[in-house]
């Protein structure tokens, strides 16, 4: 007796191998040299090899039904007509494919996307890092060292094992050393010259100056007069031991100028603290950072240090921290309506770019973004840019800061508007993070949003500018996938036993047909789901999602009638 | 009687089925096309049934053929009487609404693309487009679509990506958008909306599609012609497929006999473009046939039947084509 489920499993195992394999193969032979860099080459192949078997998981499966049930001779089967009802063997085969339903569905919304987006990574910053050492081979070729080191650094962040490109740096690194010395040679050290009221007075009158200084307590003027007196006659002794005298006394006031020191930081801290209570941590933390640096240990500095940070990092982000996520990849592309009222007031709408979103660690860095706020007249209110952009919970920090230079600040470009927004710099956006990610319309982002995201996304979708249709459809695309993967395998269960091979011998110089049958099972499937994608596109198009669902449940109902129809009209099944 | 009338029965379902089913996705094709919520272009959509039809009755007519072979177990092929009523069937059927349609000459309207929605963004290809206001145009009218404060957002490129502009004119019918300037800014005939890139046919599907669409043309062409240049085309094209049968059910094994009855479906479309290829016509010329380039396919056809016919004296085991259905 042949247990069908035994035999629909080891073939369907059987496929996924020899399919694994030859997607391997596949992948290996088309690696895209010229669009990859060569270090993924190896995960590359295996990923795509894995993307290719989830994609053409259905075909396989069918192919592997049709197969494991069309090669059973006729006449060399045993089975109990079943009693009005599917038999047990072919019981336990539905079952089976259920159980594959679940494992394809897992596949297509846990791992597909991912692989997807791993796909679009590496494409992505395979091209910048091909971009970056163009241009550092440019800047290289123009003299421009420092800013060819620069790409070249900015390169090895995503190549880190390249050798070439390592020697190029230590290279680099060496001609700027080099050329920073060149600069940097010291001149000769040159005496201070005399003031100008010292200038015409001779060692006497110079030295009774000094003397006189030094009687007014004013040690300083007299050490200065005294070095002059012996750059212009070193043997004067007088003049030694009233620069000795000088010092002594300088020595003498250290406690005091203690005391102005300890004054001057207290009158720091004092204003650093102001600058905070009174909403400008930006201030406040430049002054607390530069007092931390001075004077290590102090309670009140450290303690106000984060706490301005704290602030500062809530209303404006470092610049070395955005550059340094440059070359990571991200989502691209996202474009949205905003009509949140404390970026646009009452009835207002923005329209929001965001070039790249970037996660490194717990952070959100955006890179390149522009605004246009849409008013009610014939401009628009506002139209501006930012290179660099970090997202806070839902607040946008467009102002960057240099930690070495309080002056130097990177605000956006004001392209156009009336109402220029000189001070905000902070802009508080509709979409959460994660909604902000499913806005994305870069180059296969369809394939990146599964099942859950869609779920999520949907019902707020308008809220962001879009037509709900697409979303909507592409909602229940994602919903047929296993519908129509259960189907089509239970349509090769009844189909591959009604082509079952007819009397005598096993044909075997045919057996070349099986290979061909997952391709030709791949045209079949695809037109199958392509009939799908119209139909669910024109329904929710002109009748609204809910009749598209009706008619998504209705059809595949239809269809899965359709598919257990030649099993039940087959008396040994 | 009721063994040769059955078949025939059949092939009339299959091909009133398929002709449905096809004509339906294709109008359902061409409506996501079409769609245009901006402006009334649904009008157009129904005048488009007919030509629809004329399109794919040689499809449904071909799958119909290859449908009613696999699904009777007892094979017609060597039941005269029954395959000469499905040979009669199906001319008649092919031949009928193909020349009444032909009569009615229906043309396909453009597809009048407006894939802009008010308040809404949308996207073409590596441009996105958000409009505040689109003022409405009356059904059927030609006019150009006044649109409001649009905005365009190109994907790629320089900074600023954005760019506004108060008032454009929309031109459906050549899809271009235009300032009052006369500054075209944008076109959007050579790309795709998301849900226009879902329903976007593969290479393979649209390679097949050509192919459907100069054997309708080239039915057109035999229709000029006259009635019996027309009749012996479609004639041709019913006994190739009919003759088929007898390939198709050589082995013992239905599986192969299925993929062998796809391989011929999709065979037989390529052979009527082979067939009228250039290098066929090239072929005919230099053996001063120039005259009858026009019966080339038929010819064609017809000589495959032969073939198909004499393969099936020789070769088709009396067993297999008794059982090798599905």
């Amino acid at each position: 007796m042949i247990r069908f489920h035994t035999r629909a499993l080891t073939t369907m195992l059987i496929f996924y191998a020899i399919g694994y394999i030859y997607f391997f193969i596949l992948a290996f032979l088309n690696f895209p040299a010229d669009q990859l860099l060569a270090f993924y080459k190896s995960v590359w192949i295996f990923e795509e090899a894995l993307r290719a078997l989830v994609e053409y998981f259905p075909v396989l499966t069918v192919s592997a039904v049709l197969i494991a049930f069309s090669t059973i001779r006729s006449d060399n089967i045993e089975l109990s007509a079943a009693a009005g009802s599917i038999s047990k063997p072919v019981s336990k085969t539905l079952v089976l494919f259920l159980f594959f339903t679940l494992i394809y569905s897992a596949l297509t919304i846990g791992l597909l996307p991912v692989l997807w987006e791993h796909r679009h990574n590496r494409l992505y910053t395979s091209n910048l890092a091909r971009s970056y050492l163009a241009e550092a081979k440019q800047a290289e070729a123009e003299g421009e060292l420092e800013s060819a080191y620069q790409f070249y650094r900015d390169y090895l962040q995503i190549d880190k094992t390249n050798r070439e490109v390592k020697d190029a740096v230590s290279y680099l690194e060496g001609q700027i050393t080099i050329r920073k010395a060149d600069s940097k040679i010291p001149e000769p050290e040159k005496p201070l010259p005399p003031r100008a009221e010292y200038r015409n007075m001779n060692v006497v009158d110079i030295l009774d100056r000094a003397e006189k200084s030094l009687a007014e307590e004013d040690p300083f003027t007299a050490h200065y007069l005294a070095g002059i007196v012996l750059d212009m006659d070193e043997s004067r002794d007088d003049a030694r031991q009233l620069a000795a005298r000088a010092m002594q006394q300088i020595e003498s006031l250290e406690p005091s100028r203690q005391q102005r020191r300890e004054y001057e930081i207290y009158h720091r801290k004092l204003k650093g603290y102001e600058e905070l209570i009174h909403r400008r941590p930006i201030e406040a933390y430049f002054i607390f950072k530069k007092l931390k640096e001075e004077i290590t240990a102090d309670r009140d500095i450290d303690k106000y240090y984060q706490e301005s940070l704290i602030e500062t990092r809530r209303v404006s982000y470092f610049v070395n921290e955005a550059e340094s996520t440059r070359s990571m990849p991200g989502i691209q592309q996202i474009v949205y309506i905003d009509q949140n009222p404390q970026l646009v007031g009452e009835n207002g709408q923005a329209v929001v770019y965001i070039n790249k979103l970037v996660r490194d660690g717990g952070d959100f860095w955006v890179h390149g973004v522009e605004i246009m706020k849409l008013g009610s007249s014939a401009e628009p209110a506002f139209h501006i840019k930012a290179d660099f952009g970090k997202l806070v919970n839902d607040t946008l920090l467009l102002k960057g800061l240099y930690l070495e230079d309080q002056e130097k600040t990177i605000e956006p470009v004001v392209y156009s508007g009336k109402e220029l927004p000189e001070v905000d710099t902070v802009f508080k956006l509709s979409p959460s993070l994660a909604q902000l990610i499913r806005l994305s319309r870069q180059q296969d982002y369809l394939y990146m949003l599964n099942l859950p995201a869609l779920i999520q996304i949907l019902p707020e979708i308008s809220r962001f500018g879009y037509p709900p249709s697409q979303f909507q459809v592409l909602l229940l695309l994602r919903l047929l996938k296993p519908f129509l993967f259960l189907i089509l395998t239970i349509l090769a269960l009844g189909l591959g036993w009604r082509l079952r091979i007819r009397g005598g011998k096993f044909p075997w110089g045919l057996i070349w047909v099986i290979p061909l049958v997952p391709f030709v099972m791949h045209l079949f499937i695809y037109l199958v789901e392509y009939s799908h994608h119209i139909v669910l596109s024109a329904v929710v198009l002109y009748a609204g999602f809910y009749a598209g669902l009706a008619v998504l449940i209705l059809l595949e109902a239809l269809l899965l009638f359709c598919a257990l129809l030649p099993i039940a009209v087959q008396k040994e099944l | 009687m009721k063994k040769t009338v059955a078949p025939a029965l059949s092939y009339i379902v299959f091909y009133v089925v398929t002709l449905c089913i096809f004509s339906g996705i294709l109008l359902l094709y061409q409506s996501v096309l079409g769609y245009a919520p901006g402006i009334d272009s649904q009008h157009s959509l129904a005048g488009r049934i007919p030509g629809i039809l004329m399109y794919m009755i040689p499809v449904a007519t071909i799958a119909s053929l290859v449908l009613v072979l696999l699904v009777h177990p007892r094979n017609p092929v060597r039941n005269i009487p029954s395959t000469l009523l499905i040979v009669i069937v199906a001319i008649a059927l092919y031949a009928g609404p193909t020349y009444f349609l032909h009569k009615l000459q229906p043309t396909m309207p453009e597809l009048t693309r407006f894939p802009l929605y008010e308040g809404r963004l949308t996207q073409q290809g590596d441009t996105m487009i958000f409009n505040k206001k689109i003022s409405p145009r009356g059904e059927g009218s030609t006019e150009s679509i006044e649109i409001e404060d649009l905005t365009i957002i190109h994907l790629r490129g320089e900074w600023p990506r954005m760019r506004f502009l108060p008032k454009v004119s929309a031109t459906p019918d050549t899809g271009t958008l235009t300032t009052p300037q006369g500054e075209q800014i944008y076109d959007y005939t050579s790309s795709q909306t998301p849900i226009e890139a879902i329903v976007s046919p593969s290479k393979p599907l649209r390679q097949f599609a050509a192919e459907i669409r100069s054997l309708t043309v080239s039915l057109q062409n035999s229709f000029q012609r006259g009635l019996i240049p027309f009749l012996l085309l479609i004639s041709a094209h019913v006994l190739f497929m009919t003759g088929a049968w007898a390939v198709i059910r050589t082995s013992r094994w239905p599986l192969w006999n299925g993929l062998l009855s796809l391989i011929f479906f999709r065979g037989f479309f390529y052979l009527d473009s082979l067939f009228r290829s250039e290098a066929i016509q090239e072929g005919l010329q230099i053996l001063a046939l120039q005259d009858f380039i026009y019966l080339a396919p038929t010819a064609g056809f017809l000589l495959f039947f032969v073939l198909f016919c004499l393969w099936g004296i020789f070769f088709l085991k009396p067993e297999n084509s008794r059982e090798a259905g599905i």
